[in-house]
């Protein structure tokens, strides 16, 4: 079907690095019209880089990682991509192995491709997460991804669905917040977010000072400070 | 290159003595048109449907149907003489054959690969007195996906590459946002959620496919004999495909406000073999059921400073973008170039006369873009207003509040809504291409991105459209590439050319090439008609 192209990311695309051939264990760029080129690539000495629009190494492989890389990629050997025909496709996956390339249509599929990617993506070691929420001045520690604790999502939910407000307002406030909530990866603070009784909510990343990111109705506020006075914080994470 | 895909009768059944009077009639010069006895004759068709009807071997004469799928291509010159134009008097013997071809019975379920190489379906045709059906069924299987799961850090991890892009977009969100959305990334583990989005998948899609043009069998004394299309979507949750899908489909859950596209992932359908009607696949969101979240004919608005009847750059830009979007090729005796709605408003600030000139110049300025950016029969198209100060958009009063009001409303006529994608997808499994324009006719691109091509170029379909029939016996215009409301471009409505290859299996499935749009008429009571001729060959 036809895409707006308006309604599409748009960030500044910037044309992917390709290192020779022989520098690269596998890559796969994802290229559209208008869109910045994601991917991911991973060299012979374990470096794992992924691209959002310019090139980041994520991670290094250690060796038993990197040797189950390796084992992975092999045993996709020599690869047909389909011949289809298809209608609204609007971009193409592009796949280097070793000195073969691959370029997919959007809408088609490859299992060994999609079986390599789900493998080689479980490889990097997830950092550590943990948040702490401190509650009208007591704070609780959450010692794991607040993602697989459905409580926590549904809380999550309840000021991230409050009506925006244009960015740019630093959050300014006196006495203790509804809530104070700091996201932390490997121990290093990488967000927090400030709720206020009077419902506006703040937002920061790490090096930020809070900004006026929403406003929630009383409603809201009273419900999600019911919410987060059953929260039996104890027993999240087992 | 003229290949050779083809109809399968999955049941054969003994040759079909309506359908052979009707091939036999075609040949006896009774329609003032030698053009179509001879392409009869000679067994070269115009389109799927003609090229059984000479044959004699069609579906109801079991075994397969070879449907010449470059015909449909180069019928481009004979629309005109495919045409039957007005209808002789009928005859007592016109009536008994058409008697003769209601009583034979159903024809088919047989299955149909479109001539445009594109889907497959079902097709089954029952005849009744004005009433007959054209039963068009798509079976398959519906997949659902989770594209993303959480890492151990809660970080997005897309289960498939066809997901990357949207990882990588959910992993730009802050933590609390990422953390909260995720989840709507997986269908619900109760079996509820699946079947009520299969549920609003049929109903969709069957009501904005089905009865929206009926046929009618354009021959003296056969009139009354017609077909209403009914669509059948037979789809069930299964991962497997089955031998007789024609299609399997990959539902990928999204947030409810957020289909693939919002992803830069296309809603897609893909077909492998241009002959097999059993191999296609389509791809669509779980929001896809519902009109899309992003209505790309949706109103445009373009703001002006205060007391000012000039946009600023960005603002000219925007209407020159929408010019081009939809000036279409209203020309091209097969456009449905879109109509539209302009309006020109202001704030409060001032008095009504003041207000009312300031629109009026605010109209005529953004109506000049329009007609500068290569947008055609203005007057025609363009219902244009000046307001005033009649319609503020309630901001409060405020001059960053008031910019709301000073503004040109753009606005294309699509009263059927947003476009459904499931039900566009589904035109594609119907063997239809897609209709819109990812540049207008001077070459410029449109705001449109996709597998669409360059406004007024012929569509995969346009054959096939020539070979139809309107209600008066004329063949219609053909099918291009054109941002309308159409259900193969940006909008909902199902056009008469968007039955083609329903209007060719029905005359593959009956042996009959006269099918025509246009509801059936009353059946003449035979004894107020002439005797029949004395022809031998007439049919039994």
């Amino acid at each position: 079907m036809m895409a707006a192209v308006a309604s599409t990311p748009s960030l500044a695309a910037s044309p992917p690095v390709n290192p020779p051939l022989a520098d690269v264990l596998v890559e796969m760029v994802q290229t559209a019209p208008g869109q910045a080129a994601v991917g991911f690539r991973i060299t012979p000495d374990g470096a794992w880089s992924d691209l959002d629009g310019i090139w980041a190494t994520r991670t290094h492989l250690d060796a038993t990682r990197l040797a189950a890389a390796r084992q992975a990629i092999d045993a996709v050997g020599t690869v047909t991509v389909p011949s289809a025909r298809v209608t609204d496709a609007v971009g193409e996956t592009t796949w280097r192995l070793g000195n073969a390339v691959y370029v997919v249509p959007d809408g088609v599929s490859v299992p060994a491709l999609s079986s390599l990617y789900v493998t080689l993506q479980a490889l990097p070691a997830a950092p550590s997460a943990s948040s702490t929420w401190t509650v009208d001045g007591v704070a609780h520690e959450v010692p794991c991804s607040a993602s697989f604790v459905p409580a926590l999502v549904a809380l999550t939910s309840r000021w991230t669905t409050a009506s925006p407000v244009p960015l740019g307002t630093p959050l300014v406030y006196t006495g203790a917040p509804l809530l104070d909530l700091v996201w932390r990866e490997d121990g290093k603070i990488v967000d927090r977010n400030v709720i206020l009784t009077d419902g506006r909510v703040g937002a920061a990343n790490a090096s930020d000072v809070l900004e006026h990111r929403a406003t929630m109705s009383g409603d809201q506020v009273g419900a999600l400070h019911g919410a987060l006075g059953v929260v039996n914080w104890q027993a999240l994470c087992r | 290159m003229k290949s050779q895909s083809r109809v399968t009768s999955p049941s054969a059944s003994p040759p079909d003595a309506g359908g052979q009077a009707l091939a036999d009639g075609g040949r006896q010069g009774r329609y003032g048109n030698s053009f179509l006895q001879d392409q009869l004759a000679s067994g070269v068709s115009g389109g799927a449907g003609g090229g059984t009807s000479a044959g004699g071997g069609g579906p109801g004469g079991g075994g397969t149907v070879a449907m010449d799928d470059d015909g449909a291509r180069t019928t481009a010159g004979m629309a005109s003489a495919r045409s039957t134009g007005p209808l002789g008097s009928p005859q007592r013997a016109d009536v008994e054959a058409a008697d003769a071809f209601v009583a034979s019975g159903p024809k088919g379920p047989t299955a149909i690969q479109p001539a445009t190489g594109l889907g497959g379906f079902d097709a089954a045709y029952t005849p009744g007195t004005g009433a007959g059906t054209l039963d068009i069924t798509v079976r398959g299987g519906v997949h659902f996906i989770d594209p993303l799961h959480a890492d151990g850090a809660g970080r997005a991890v897309a289960s498939d590459p066809k997901y990357a892009k949207m990882a990588t977009s959910v992993n730009r969100l802050p933590t609390d946002q990422r953390t909260a959305i995720l989840p709507q990334f997986a269908w619900a583990t109760a079996a509820d959620e699946r079947q009520d989005w299969i549920d609003q998948l049929k109903k969709s899609v069957q009501n904005t496919w089905s009865n929206q043009h009926a046929f009618h069998i354009h021959r003296p004394g056969w009139t009354w004999v017609g077909a209403q299309v009914a669509v059948h979507v037979n789809v069930a949750a299964r991962t497997e495909r089955n031998a007789d899908d024609h299609v399997a489909i990959d539902a990928v859950k999204t947030p409810e406000s957020e289909d693939l596209y919002s992803y830069g992932i296309s809603s897609s359908v893909s077909s492998m073999d241009a002959a097999d009607p059993h191999d296609s696949t389509m791809q669509i969101s779980s929001s896809d059921v519902a009109a899309r979240p992003a209505d790309i004919l949706e109103i445009q608005n373009v703001y002006f400073a205060t007391g000012s009847a000039t946009l600023d750059a960005a603002g000219q830009e925007q209407v020159r973008k929408w010019a081009r979007t939809f000036a279409g090729d209203p020309s091209n005796p097969a456009s449905h170039a879109v109509k539209a709605l302009i309006q020109g408003h202001t704030d409060s600030v001032g008095g009504t006369a003041l207000n009312q000139e300031l629109s009026e110049r605010r109209l005529k300025h953004v109506v000049d873009l329009v007609r500068a950016a290569g947008f055609t029969n203005i007057d025609d198209r363009l219902t244009q207003e000046a307001k005033g100060k009649s319609q503020m958009v309630e901001h409060g009063q405020d001059n960053e509040a008031s910019k709301w009001s000073r503004r040109v409303m753009l606005s294309i006529d699509h009263p059927e809504g947003a476009q459904v994608l499931a039900a566009h997808e589904f035109g594609h499994v119907f063997g239809l291409g897609d209709q819109y324009a990812t540049s207008d006719k001077a070459g410029n691109p449109t705001s449109v991105s996709g597998t669409g091509a360059q406004t007024g170029q012929a569509a995969d379909h346009d054959g096939l459209t020539r070979n139809m029939l309107d209600e008066n016996g004329t063949a219609l215009s053909g099918s291009i590439y054109e941002n309308n409301d159409g259900i193969m471009s940006g909008g909902n409505k199902v056009n008469a050319e968007h039955y083609s290859t329903f209007d060719a299996a029905l005359r593959s499935l009956t042996s009959v090439s006269e099918w025509a749009l246009g509801g059936p008429q009353a059946r003449p009571d035979p004894a107020t008609l002439d005797t029949p001729p004395a022809v031998a060959n007439r049919a039994p």
